[in-house]
C-alpha cells in the first residue's frame, strides 16, 4: 500500500487533491460548555461590581472550566506537568474585575486564555497587562471564542489558535487607546500540536520591571477607581499605564480595589470595640448586630427580669463567687451572670477586670471580657460579641444560622478572635457538611482553621456549634466563610 | 404571503421544495432536489411495486405510505441497489411531499400572531428538516384514526408553530443578541440607516448584549427553551450609563466620540428596537440559500462549484489548471525536494507508521488504549471526519481523539523529520542561550534544531551575524556595538528582531511540517485503503456502468458527450451516475462495518461518505 502511495507521489502528486477538495484536516477545537459549569460560572460572576465586569468574569469562567477540563485530559497522557490555574479563586475574581484573560500554568510554561464573544472578529486582541507586566506574561496566548447561544441554543467555546509572547510583543499592533496588542486572527497557529512541540523554549520577550508607585498615588487612584460605576478602569487616560500596571500587579492593592468596587465592606474589628453598645443594639437593620439581639428569643428567658429586680446585694453575692478559691466553672458562670445583671456597676466592673488579669482559664477570660463589654462598653479589656444571620433559603429548608464573631483585646495589643456558627433556634442542630473556614486575605484556607458539621447515622446533623479561634497580628486582613455545597457566604475583616 | 403553484405530478410532489422567488415578483417556486429526483428513478427502475404506484397520478397516499414504511420501519428489506442512507432519503421524500403543508399551516397561524410569516415558516421547516423531530411527528400518525397524512401533518404543524412562536427561538431579543456586527450592519444599511448612526448603535448593541446576557439569558433561573425575557427599563438605563462613559474614552470609535451625546435608557431602547426592525426586515427576504441549506447538507452543488466543467470544451483543461492551483504546498515541497529526500521521508514515515501501529497494538494489549483507538486514523485521515463526529461515532470524548492523533501519529512523525534536516549542528552555537532555555536537558532539541536549520539559509545575514556574536562568541551588547559601529540600542533592537524572526520561522516550519508533510502523508496512507475498496467495487460493476465511469470520470466527458458516446440520452447518464455513486457508497459503508466494525448512523456521516466517493470519482480515478 505504501509502495502504491510512493508511486503516486512520484507520478503526479495528484492524490493531494483529496485534501483540498474537502476541508483540510485542521480541526477547530469546538468544546460544548456543560450547563453545570454555566450555572456555577454565573453564580461566581455575581460577585463582580458591575455588569461589564460580571460579563467578563462569566466569559472567563466558562472558558477556563471548559478548556481546562479538556486540556487536563490531553496533558495527562504526556510527560508535561499538570496544568493548574494561576491564582486562586479570589484573585481571579479581582483580576476579572479589571482585565480579560486567565492563565493556565504547567510548570514554568504559561498559557494565557483570552476569551471573546465576537463571532466575526478578524483580530486577536490581548490586553496590554498580559504582555507588559512581567509577572503576568505568558508563553502562549490562545484566542478562545465563546458562543453563548448557538443555533441550537447551546453554549460552546472554540479554540481559534495561539501565538507566542515574543511575536505579540514585537509583531503585534499596539493600540494605545484601548491598551491592547493585536494580530490578525488568521496569523495564529490553529493546531495545538505545534504548541506542545515547542513547550520548554524561551518564547517570552524580556520585559522591563515595573516602577513602584507611592502610597499617595495608590490612594488617589483608589479614590477614582474604587467606584463601581467606573466601567472601564483600565482605560482611564488620567492614570498612565505604568501606574496602572504597578497597582494591578500588587495583589493586595488589587484586592483592595476589588473589595471597594464590589461593595465588600472590610469590617474593622477594632471599631466594634469603640461602638456604643446601645447604638449597636438599635442598629437592628445592620447585618452585624449584637449577638444578644440576634439570639434574643433564647436570651429573653434567662435575661428578662434580672436587670429590673437585681439589687446591689444580689450583685455583691455574685461578685463573691469570683473569689480565687472557687473553681473555674463557678468563675465562668458568675462572670456570665454579672454581664446580665450589673450594667454600669463599678464593683462588678472592678471584679471582672481583676478576674481577667488573674484567671488562666481561656473560657473564663472570654466570658469575663464579653460581660465587661456589656456592662462597661469602651473598657480597654472589654470584648464584643456580634453576629449576623445566614440564610441559605430552600437549600437549608429556610433554617436560619447565626455566624458569631467575638473579639477580646489581649495584653500584647492583639485581638483574640472567636468565630462560631450555630442555629438560631437553639433546639435544632447544624445541618451536616456545613463548613466554617477562616481564609487569608488572598483567599486560601488557613491550615487548622476549618471545621465541618457532622452527620449522624440517620443522615441528620449532629453538631450544635462550630468554633474557630485565631489571634492575628494587628492590621491583618482575613475572611470568614460559611460554605454549604456550592453556596457560600464570606465576610471580610481587618484585625 | 404568496401562494405556491400546484405541483402536477408525483415526481414533483416527492422531489421539490418551496423557495422564495427573489426576482422581485414575490412568488413561491418549487425547486427540484436532484438527488431526490434520481432516487425516484432508481426506485421505479428496481422496485416494480413502487413503479406501479408511481405511474398513477392519484396514488400519492400509497406512495407516501411506501416511504413511511421505509423511514419508520425499515421495510422492505434493504437491497444492494438502494442508497446506504435510504431511511434519510425516504424522510426527505416525505418532507418534500409535505412541504405544501408548511404553507397551509403558516397561512392558518399567520393572521393570529404579529410575527412575519417567514418566522412561522422557519419553525415549520425546522420541524421537517431535523430528522429526529420529523420522525417523531411521523411516528405519532395513526392512519386508523381516519385522517390522511396531509391532514394530520397540517394539524400537527399548526400546533407546533403556535407553541414555538411563543418561545425563545423566535424572540426578537435573541435575534438582536445573536447576530454578528457584520450581519447587523448589513441589516441596518438595508433599512436605510447611515453612518455615524450605525456606529453608535453597534457600540450600544454590544454593551446591551453584555447586560442582557448577564442579567437575563445566562441567569440559571431562566429556563432554557422558554421565551426570552424582555429587557427592563433598568437594563436600558445601565446600558446608557456604560455607553455614556465609554464614548468619552479614547478607545471609543471616532464616530462615537465626535457624535457623542449623552444618551438615556429610552434612547438605547429606541436604538435596539431599530436594530430589531432592521433584522426582521432582513428576514422577510429569505435568501434562497438559507431555505435550501435547511433542506440538505448532502448536495452535489458543493462539488459542482468546485469541479464545474466547462460545457463547451471537449477536455476540461481549466479543471486541471484549477486542480494544480489547489494542490497544497506539499506538492510544491515534494517537487522541490530531490527524489532522494522524498524517498527518505517516505522511508522514514513508513518505518514510523509501522512502529506506531505496533505501539498502538501493544498499548491495547496492556489495556492503556482500547480497540476502538485503531479506528481513529482511518476515520480521521482516510475518510476526513473531524474530531467531533469521530467522537460521536466511537462514543468517546473529543480530547481523547485530539490526544491520540497528536501524540501517537503527528508528533512522532514530526520528530522523525529531524533525522533528515538536523545535519548542521549550529543551533547550540547560535541560539542556545535564549531560544532553547531548557537546552541542557532538551526534550525536543532534535526537531527544534532541525526546524531552525530549515530556514537558516534564508535568514538575513545581519541577523545571523548578530546572533553569532551575541550567543556564539558570547560578546556583550557593548562589544558588539563597537564591532559593528552601531549604538547599543540598535544592537539590542537587532538582536530582538532576529530572535522574533527566528522564532516565527521555527513555529511556522513546525506547523508546515505538521500540516503539509505529516498530515498529508497520513492522509494519503489511510486514503489508499479507502480507495482500494472503491477500486475493487468498480471492478465488480456491470460492463455498462464501468463504461459510464470510464467516459464520465476517466476521460472527463460531459453528460452530453458521454450520452453521445454510449448512444443513450443524458437522463440515462445522470441516473447511471447516481447508481454508481450509491453502489460505491454502499461498498464503503459495508467495508467499514465488516472490517472495522464501524457502523454509521447519522445523516452527516453518510454525507461524508458521499463526499469521499464524489471526490474520489472527480479527482482520483485516473
Amino acid at each position: 500500500m505504501v509502495e502504491q502511495f510512493v508511486q503516486m507521489i512520484g507520478e503526479t502528486g495528484i492524490m493531494f487533491n483529496f485534501n483540498t477538495a474537502n476541508k483540510d484536516y485542521s480541526d477547530e477545537l469546538y468544546l460544548p460548555v456543560s450547563s453545570i459549569d454555566q450555572k456555577q460560572a454565573w453564580e461566581s460572576a455575581q460577585n463582580q461590581s458591575n455588569a461589564i465586569a460580571r460579563y467578563n468574569a462569566y466569559l472567563n469562567l466558562l472558558c477556563l472550566k471548559t478548556f481546562l477540563s479538556w486540556f487536563k485530559d490531553w496533558i495527562e497522557a504526556t510527560n508535561l506537568p499538570e496544568p493548574k490555574v494561576w491564582q486562586n479563586e479570589e484573585s481571579l475574581a479581582n483580576i476579572w474585575e479589571f482585565v480579560n484573560g486567565t492563565v493556565i500554568q504547567m510548570g514554568e510554561t504559561r498559557l494565557v486564555l483570552i476569551p471573546s464573544d465576537e463571532a466575526d472578529a478578524e483580530t486577536f486582541c490581548v490586553p496590554q497587562e498580559w504582555i507588559d507586566i512581567p509577572s503576568w506574561v505568558g508563553d502562549y496566548y490562545l484566542a478562545i471564542q465563546v458562543n453563548l447561544d448557538d443555533d441550537e441554543g447551546e453554549c460552546a467555546i472554540e479554540v481559534r489558535g495561539f501565538i507566542t509572547h515574543r511575536q505579540l510583543k514585537n509583531n503585534g499592533r499596539y493600540n494605545e487607546s484601548d491598551r491592547t496588542y493585536s494580530v490578525p486572527l488568521e496569523s495564529l497557529v490553529p493546531n495545538l500540536t505545534t504548541l506542545e512541540l515547542t513547550i520548554g523554549l524561551g518564547l517570552r520577550q524580556e520585559i522591563p520591571s515595573l516602577t513602584e508607585i507611592s502610597a499617595a498615588e495608590t490612594a488617589k487612584v483608589l479614590s477614582i477607581l474604587g467606584n463601581a460605576s467606573v466601567y472601564f478602569p483600565r482605560l482611564r487616560v488620567d492614570i498612565p499605564f505604568a501606574h496602572w500596571a504597578a497597582l494591578l500587579d500588587n495583589q493586595k492593592t488589587r484586592q483592595q480595589f476589588y473589595h471597594q468596587r464590589s461593595g465588600k465592606t472590610l469590617i474593622n474589628l477594632r471599631q466594634w470595640l469603640q461602638t456604643n453598645i446601645e447604638a449597636a443594639k438599635k442598629a437592628v437593620e445592620e447585618i452585624w448586630q449584637s449577638s444578644d439581639i440576634l439570639f434574643a428569643e433564647a436570651e429573653l428567658v434567662r435575661g428578662s427580669g434580672r436587670t429590673e429586680n437585681t439589687s446591689t446585694a444580689d450583685i455583691a453575692s455574685v461578685i463573691a463567687l469570683l473569689n480565687p478559691n472557687k473553681p473555674d466553672i463557678t468563675h465562668y458562670q458568675a462572670a456570665g451572670v454579672l454581664g446580665e445583671i450589673a450594667p454600669g456597676n463599678p464593683d462588678a466592673i472592678k471584679a471582672l477586670t481583676k478576674l481577667l488579669q488573674t484567671t488562666k482559664n481561656e473560657q473564663t477570660r472570654w466570658q469575663a471580657s464579653l460581660s465587661l463589654g456589656k456592662i462597661d462598653p469602651g473598657n480597654p479589656l472589654a470584648g464584643v460579641n456580634n453576629a449576623r444571620l445566614i440564610d441559605f433559603g430552600i437549600q437549608l429548608n429556610h433554617q436560619k444560622l447565626g455566624l458569631i464573631v467575638a473579639i477580646m483585646p489581649t495584653v500584647q495589643g492583639r485581638l483574640s478572635i472567636r468565630v462560631q456558627l450555630k442555629p438560631v433556634d437553639s433546639a435544632s442542630k447544624l445541618p451536616p457538611h456545613l463548613k466554617l473556614s477562616v481564609l487569608s486575605e488572598t483567599g486560601e484556607v488557613i491550615p487548622g482553621l476549618e471545621e465541618e458539621s457532622g452527620i449522624d447515622a440517620d443522615g441528620k446533623g449532629k453538631t450544635n456549634l462550630l468554633t474557630l479561634n485565631l489571634n492575628p497580628k494587628p492590621g491583618k486582613c482575613f475572611q470568614v466563610r460559611v460554605t454549604l455545597g456550592e453556596l457560600s457566604v464570606t465576610e471580610y475583616f481587618i484585625a | 404571503m404568496p401562494k405556491p403553484p400546484k405541483r402536477l405530478n408525483n415526481t414533483d410532489k416527492f422531489s421539490t421544495f418551496l423557495v422564495d422567488n427573489r426576482q422581485g415578483d414575490n412568488r413561491f417556486l418549487w425547486k427540484t432536489e436532484a438527488n431526490l429526483r434520481r432516487n425516484l428513478v432508481l426506485y421505479q427502475k428496481y422496485n416494480p411495486l413502487f413503479a406501479e404506484l408511481f405511474i398513477e397520478p392519484d396514488r400519492e397516499s400509497e406512495i407516501s405510505q411506501f416511504w413511511l414504511n421505509l423511514a419508520l420501519n425499515d421495510t422492505p428489506t434493504a437491497q444492494d441497489w438502494e442508497p446506504p442512507n435510504r431511511k434519510f432519503m425516504a424522510l426527505k421524500h416525505l418532507a418534500a411531499y409535505l412541504d405544501e403543508s408548511c404553507y397551509w399551516s403558516v397561512k392558518e397561524v399567520c393572521g393570529n400572531y404579529s410575527r412575519p410569516w417567514e418566522d412561522y415558516f422557519a419553525i415549520a421547516r425546522d420541524s421537517f428538516h431535523n430528522p429526529v423531530r420529523f420522525t417523531n411527528i411521523l411516528q405519532n400518525y395513526n392512519p386508523d384514526r381516519g385522517a390522511n397524512l396531509v391532514t394530520y401533518i397540517n394539524r400537527a404543524l399548526t400546533n407546533i408553530i403556535k407553541d414555538e412562536a411563543q418561545v425563545k427561538k423566535f424572540s426578537p431579543w435573541r435575534l438582536l443578541a445573536q447576530k454578528t456586527d457584520q450581519k447587523l450592519t448589513e441589516a441596518l444599511k438595508a433599512n436605510g440607516e447611515k453612518e455615524p448612526y450605525i456606529s453608535l448603535v453597534l457600540v450600544a448593541r454590544n454593551f446591551f448584549k453584555k447586560v442582557y446576557h448577564t442579567k437575563r439569558t445566562q441567569n440559571p433561573n431562566f429556563v432554557p427553551g422558554k421565551r426570552w425575557l424582555e429587557p427592563t427599563p433598568e437594563d436600558f438605563d445601565e446600558v446608557a450609563n456604560i455607553y455614556n462613559q465609554y464614548r468619552l474614552l479614547p478607545a471609543a470609535p471616532h464616530a462615537v466620540s465626535v457624535n457623542g451625546i449623552t444618551v438615556t435608557g429610552a434612547t438605547i431602547k429606541n436604538w435596539m428596537e431599530t436594530c430589531i426592525t432592521a433584522l426582521q426586515n432582513q428576514l422577510k427576504s429569505i435568501p434562497e440559500d438559507s431555505l435550501e441549506s435547511l433542506i440538505d447538507a448532502q448536495r452535489e452543488s458543493e462539488f459542482k462549484q468546485l469541479y464545474s466543467s466547462d460545457p463547451s470544451g471537449y477536455q476540461d483543461l481549466s479543471l486541471s489548471e484549477q486542480l494544480e492551483e489547489k494542490e497544497s504546498l506539499i506538492v510544491k515541497e515534494v517537487k522541490d525536494n530531490s527524489n532522494q529526500e522524498r524517498q527518505k521521508i517516505n522511508a522514514i514515515f513508513e518505518e514510523q507508521i509501522r512502529s506506531i501501529q505496533a505501539k498502538v497494538e501493544k498499548e491495547i494489549q496492556r489495556g492503556k488504549l482500547r480497540t476502538l483507538h485503531k479506528k481513529i486514523p482511518l476515520l480521521r485521515y482516510g475518510l476526513g471526519f473531524k474530531q467531533q463526529p469521530i467522537a460521536c461515532i466511537l462514543g468517546i470524548n473529543q480530547s481523547n481523539i485530539y490526544h491520540h492523533i497528536s501524540g501517537y501519529y503527528e508528533q512522532p512523525l514530526i520528530k522523525a523529520l529531524a533525522g533528515i534536516y538536523a545535519e548542521t549542528q549550529w543551533v547550540e552555537t547560535y541560539v542556545s542561550q535564549w531560544l532553547i532555555k531548557d537546552f541542557a536537558a532538551p526534550l525536543n532539541s532534535d526537531y527544534i534544531q532541525a526546524a531552525l536549520v530549515e530556514n537558516f539559509g534564508k535568514f538575513p545575514s545581519e541577523y545571523r551575524e548578530v546572533l553569532q556574536l551575541r550567543f556564539g562568541y558570547k560578546l556583550t551588547e557593548q562589544q558588539i556595538s563597537q564591532r559593528l559601529s552601531l549604538t547599543e540600542l540598535a544592537v539590542q533592537e537587532r538582536i530582538r528582531n532576529a530572535q522574533t524572526c527566528l522564532e516565527a520561522e521555527l513555529i511556522k516550519n513546525l506547523e508546515t511540517w505538521r500540516k503539509d508533510l505529516v498530515e498529508s502523508w497520513l492522509g494519503k496512507f489511510y486514503q489508499s485503503q479507502v480507495y482500494a475498496v472503491l477500486e475493487a467495487a468498480i471492478a465488480n460493476f456491470p460492463h455498462d456502468l464501468q463504461n459510464l465511469v470510464k467516459y464520465r470520470y476517466r476521460l472527463e466527458f460531459t453528460d452530453a458527450q458521454t450520452a453521445n458516446q454510449l448512444q443513450c440520452d443524458e437522463n440515462q447518464v445522470s441516473e447511471g451516475i447516481y447508481l454508481v455513486k450509491i453502489q460505491l457508497q454502499n461498498a464503503l459503508v459495508k467495508w467499514l462495518q465488516a472490517n472495522l466494525d464501524i457502523v454509521l448512523e447519522r445523516s452527516a456521516e453518510f454525507s461524508r461518505i458521499s463526499q469521499v466517493v464524489e471526490a474520489w470519482l472527480n479527482n482520483l480515478y485516473k
